[in-house]
């Protein structure tokens, strides 16, 4: 072999990420770019009445003109969504994993937690202002209430998908209990614990927009309320948009810690690794 | 013979066992009472769900018998025997690792030095053909391939007690011939007590130095069969003497009527 040759593959390599890269920046763009157009075309077309549909111009002009005042309160439902979605992790997993590993549990705690993912949680806002006033907290707890469930439920079923002969083959090796968590169930569950984690990212926005419509006095959905009964509807839209985006945002930097986490689910960052070590 | 190839290593002293199910007990072995050298390779052999794998586990010290004992190195086993790797039938290495990272997990779990660990990784996976395979996942391997790199995990210790529960039941013919001859290859350049469970007659007998016939279940040990072939046997071992073995084997089961299960 020749000494170019590692080399001028790694090139190759680089440039097909870069290919790759680039098109999905434009399978993410095209769409939202025809999107607009057709927002656009709504509002120039008066298919719906321009008091409730404004122009995108102005939703950007807001966007631009009061960029201190939504980031201010971005910050707030953020870090209300952040707080909620850690509670939730932090309850979350350790449930899945207890559920798991204590049949008791499972046959005692699971069915009070399906029968409680039953109840309507945005019904204990209310309650939670009562309790805990109009700051972050209760907006959090929210949050972590409807996230809890597809991480607990991710978890469950992560630590679950483990046959016998695993653990027969760690007990073989004369493992500890502490050796065959670390290093089979925790990797063995990650995939499944990230699906919940997925699921549980966009439902603690969910949450932390519910309980800032039930009492608050800052945050996105504050905004939006307070520009909906002024009938500012370029506000609102402002509002919304940032909502969705922190919803993507948090779902990415989920999805971006799984690839990280797990790279024999990810092929790309399978390919990287093997050229890595090589 | 020197010495040490005429000690027992293992002794299987009086050994039933049962489990416990819904139906009740259901007895997996009856009355077992057999030795096994050390640096000897011991087929058990007999009907698929016999009670060999109980029998395997119980010699390994993963379960314990329902009554009698067993003895390893002369030592009553109460909790998995230190010096032992186990082989199962199928490869159960870990997806999120590397096949270096799967072969090295012993080594991590009784925190050797990584670096020699390695060293010696690095090194029977050019015994075992596997070279340039260190860096890729399991899931980049065929079937046989990742039976080795599970082969590599059990050896990387350099275990004197090789336990191996129907290593190769899930390969393919060709795949199955090529690895019965890599394992004689191994064995016989790091000579190890093998317990060998298997369904196989022609594997038995290519494999061992001694076979050992179970009736079904419960298990009993129903003959006891030194085979005498020169080693390395390979793929082509003295055939006269190779058949009189799989005849005089295949009779002792067409005598207890389990002979359906054999298929070569």
């Amino acid at each position: 072999m020749s000494g170019s040759d590692p080399a001028r593959k790694s090139a190759l390599a680089a440039q097909s990420l870069l290919r790759r890269l680039l098109r999905r920046v434009l399978e993410v763009t095209l769409p939202a770019v025809g999107l607009l157009v057709i927002w656009q075309a709504i509002v120039a077309f008066q298919v719906l009445p321009s008091f409730l549909v404004p122009w995108p111009g102005a939703v950007l002009a807001v966007m631009v003109a009061q960029w201190d005042i939504l980031l201010e309160h971005t910050i707030v439902t953020s870090s209300e969504v952040v707080l909620g979605f850690v509670l939730a992790i932090a309850v979350g997993i350790p449930i899945g994993w207890l559920i798991v590993s204590f049949s008791f549990l499972e046959r005692t705690v699971y069915p009070l937690m399906v029968g409680f993912q039953a109840v309507p949680k945005v019904a204990l806002g209310p309650l939670f202002v009562l309790a805990f006033g109009y700051g972050v907290l209760p907006k959090a707890l929210l949050a972590l209430l409807v996230a809890f469930f597809p991480i607990a439920a991710g978890s469950a079923v992560g630590f679950a998908s483990l046959d016998a002969g695993w653990f027969l083959l760690m007990r073989s090796m004369r493992a500890s209990r502490l050796q065959t968590f670390r290093k089979l169930q925790v990797p063995a569950g990650l995939p499944a614990i990230f699906g919940g984690l997925k699921v549980g990212a966009t439902l603690a926005v969910v949450g932390a927009v519910v309980g800032e419509f039930i009492g608050a006095d800052a945050g996105l959905s504050y905004l939006l309320l307070i520009a909906n009964s002024n009938r500012d509807t370029a506000t609102e839209f402002a509002c919304l948009i940032l909502l969705s985006l922190l919803g993507m945002l948090f779902y990415g930097l989920v999805a971006l810690a799984e690839s990280i986490a797990v790279p024999w689910r990810n092929p790309d960052a399978m390919r990287w690794s093997a050229q890595g070590t090589a | 013979m020197t010495d040490a190839a005429s000690t027992p290593f293992i002794e299987w002293r009086g050994i039933r066992h049962a489990y416990r199910s819904r139906q009740g007990e259901i007895a997996a072995l009856a009355q077992i009472d057999q030795r096994v050298l050390t640096n000897e390779f011991v087929s058990l052999l007999g009907p698929s769900g016999c009670g060999k794998t109980t029998l395997l586990l119980l010699s390994g010290g993963l379960m314990r018998p329902t009554a009698g004992s067993v003895l390893a190195n002369g030592r009553s086993l109460n909790e998995p025997y230190a010096d032992m790797s186990i082989v199962f039938q199928r490869d159960l290495l870990f997806e999120w690792r590397s096949n270096l990272g799967n072969v090295l997990l012993p080594a991590e779990i009784r925190g050797a030095d990584r670096r020699r660990a390695a060293d010696r990784a690095r090194e029977l996976f050019r015994q075992t053909g596997l070279e340039g395979f260190e860096d890729k996942w399991p899931r980049e391997l065929s079937g046989g391939m990742r039976q080795r790199v599970a082969l590599c995990r059990a050896l990387l210790p350099d275990p004197h007690l090789l336990l191996m529960d129907e290593p190769f039941g899930a390969l393919d013919a060709l795949t199955r011939r090529q690895m019965v001859v890599d394992l004689e290859q191994l064995f016989l350049r790091r000579r190890k007590t093998v317990l060998f469970v298997t369904h196989d007659v022609a594997e038995a007998v290519l494999l061992s130095d001694r076979v050992l016939l179970f009736s079904n279940r419960p298990a009993r040990i129903v003959a006891n069969i030194a085979i005498n072939l020169v080693r390395p046997r390979g793929f082509d071992p003295d055939q006269a003497a190779f058949q009189a073995y799989v005849t005089e084997i295949t009779r002792v089961f067409e005598e207890l009527g389990v002979l359906q299960q054999q298929r070569r």
